[in-house]
């Protein structure tokens, strides 16, 4: 019962978070450009997203003669069911979270790997250069980032020292650890390689619109396409979500409904995302590779070194 | 040695601040008023001179046909005939339409009427259901564009188009002397629609004709 109950409330959530984002999405870029965005479906055009997932849902499921048919069918899975399961352990509000385990935020980080198989898949079983061009850049990407991420978040688990993401949040309720200044690197290095993960501006080279015509999901129509759409909301959702709790003191704050902080923070730096997207241009390939090998990472190891050589001292 | 690493950390640097000079560019235009509008909801009037539909005070009419012979794609149709009136004689309009199909919305009968009695309108949204609704509209007609817009107004149309100059015809400035024209440089001078052909004076108060928007 109280499986269901939270399998259908993660759900749920996920499709009006995801929903409202790409609504917030396409407001907060009009806003920046001087627009006024969606403005028709409901309040100030807040309905738009589901009148578009309901075109989406009606739409015709095309698949390409010469796709690798599984392959192709299964990829929107592989990038949905990894969103999905992430949330099981993120802590909403004090005891809201749907299972507490004590490997959370490992779990978190593993899961969410999968989603580059799913990507790569997409790409593979397209059949279509600009897919398959996007897929590879997307598991480069994905794989590169992959390291400075794990090691500003392993800087997190050394200060605390448990995986659970409700221990981290407690380890915080003297101070968030963005305040400490060895902390406060690890959180621009989770931001940048998180920004890559997730593969917004100024790191969305695998679905380039300019270049490869969206890149992974070029071939997908109807709610396939739909999914891989909810799927990177919902990434770009729990990205925020961890740093918030890893970073910014989760649920904890003042007065307010610990699960209002959560969301506050969160959507705070889906914010922040969405800021930088309508801010940067698009950075190349080899230039975005040697970022990540030639500067994200050895600072987030010596950064990982010299605390920890403190944390011991 | 040190100049490459020196000038990695400028770089660096320099990066982070146009990141930060950016972002505060982005926020700035993000509180900023938008510039566009909300379009069926809200409407911004139409220039001055903008042409949209013909259209007729009929009263001012005085027949003089210029409209139709210089109407290039003959989308005007005028008729009369001639009544008596007291002891005189006077011409009465017997019909008048417009063709909005052929018509190409070059506003020279606009330009070329001698009592700004034919003007073009600021209609813009003006497509119809049935064919027939744009072939012979009734200029005569008070009414003649509610069935494209049941909001249209004559009253309005001819209000709004007073801010119109173009092709408005007003009294005429005497021809200026020839050292009236030395002293005020008529090269200078606004370009005087093509109707009032004589060059107006510039300064002359008897000619409000200003050309602004052309």
């Amino acid at each position: 019962m109280e499986l269901t109950i939270a399998v259908l409330s993660v759900v749920g959530f996920i499709s009006v978070s995801a929903m409202f984002l790409v609504w917030g999405e396409r407001k907060v870029s009009a806003l920046f450009q001087n627009r006024l965005g969606p403005n028709v479906v409901g309040w100030h055009g807040s309905l738009q997203s589901v009148a578009d997932m309901v075109k989406l849902l009606l739409k015709e499921n095309i698949m390409p003669a010469q796709a690798d048919k599984l392959v192709w069918w299964l990829a929107p899975f592989f990038v949905v069911v990894p969103a999905v399961a992430v949330f099981v352990t993120i802590p909403f509000g004090k005891n809201l979270i749907v299972h507490d385990l004590n490997v959370g935020i490992l779990f978190i980080t593993s899961i969410s790997s999968v989603t580059v198989l799913g990507i790569f898949m997409a790409g593979w079983g397209s059949n279509n250069k600009y897919s398959l061009l996007g897929g590879m850049r997307s598991a480069a990407q994905i794989i590169s980032y992959e390291v400075p991420l794990l090691l500003s978040i392993v800087l997190v688990i050394m200060e605390t020292g448990t995986l659970s993401m409700q221990e981290i949040i407690k380890a915080q309720a003297h101070g968030w650890f963005i305040l400490k200044p060895h902390l406060a690197l690890a959180f621009i290095i989770y931001l940048i390689s998180a920004t890559a993960e997730v593969n917004r501006v100024p790191f969305d080279i695998p679905e380039a619109e300019s270049e490869l015509g969206a890149g992974y999901h070029t071939e997908y129509t109807g709610m396939k396409f739909g999914m891989f759409f909810v799927a990177e909301y919902t990434n770009l959702f729990i990205i925020s979500a961890i740093a918030a709790t890893l970073f910014l003191g989760g649920w904890q704050g003042p007065w307010l409904p610990s699960w209002f902080w959560f969301l506050l923070k969160a959507y705070g730096l889906v914010f922040l995302s969405m800021w930088v997207r309508w801010t940067l241009p698009r950075v190349r390939m080899d230039q975005m590779m040697g970022f990540a090998w030639k500067v994200l990472t050895p600072i987030a190891l010596a950064n990982l070194l010299i605390s920890g050589w403190f944390m011991v001292k | 040695m040190i100049n490459p690493i020196f000038q990695k950390i400028k770089f660096a640097y320099l990066s982070a601040v146009s990141l930060v000079i950016g972002m505060k560019v982005t926020i700035k235009n993000f509180f900023a008023p938008s510039v566009t509008l909300d379009y069926p909801r809200k409407k911004q009037p139409m220039t001055a001179n903008f042409r949209g539909m013909v259209d007729l005070k009929p009263d001012a009419c005085v027949i003089c046909y210029q409209c139709i012979k210089i109407c290039p794609t003959a989308a005007l149709y005028l008729s009369h005939k001639t009544v008596p009136d007291g002891e005189k004689k006077k011409n009465e309009i017997t019909k008048f339409t417009y063709n909005a199909e052929l018509c190409c919305f070059c506003g020279l009968c606009d330009e070329i009427c001698p009592t700004d009695a034919i003007f073009m309108n600021k209609m813009y949204e003006v497509s119809a259901y049935e064919h027939e609704q744009i072939l012979n509209i009734d200029l005569m007609d008070e009414q003649k564009y509610t069935h494209i817009d049941p909001k249209y107004s004559l009253a309005d149309e001819v209000k709004s188009n007073e801010a119109n100059t173009v092709g408005k015809v007003t009294k005429v400035a005497p021809p200026p002397t020839p050292a009236a024209t030395t002293a005020t440089a008529p090269a200078a001078a606004p370009t005087p629609p093509p109707a009032a052909a004589p060059t107006p004076k510039p300064n002359s108060t008897e000619n409000p004709t200003t050309n602004p928007g052309t």
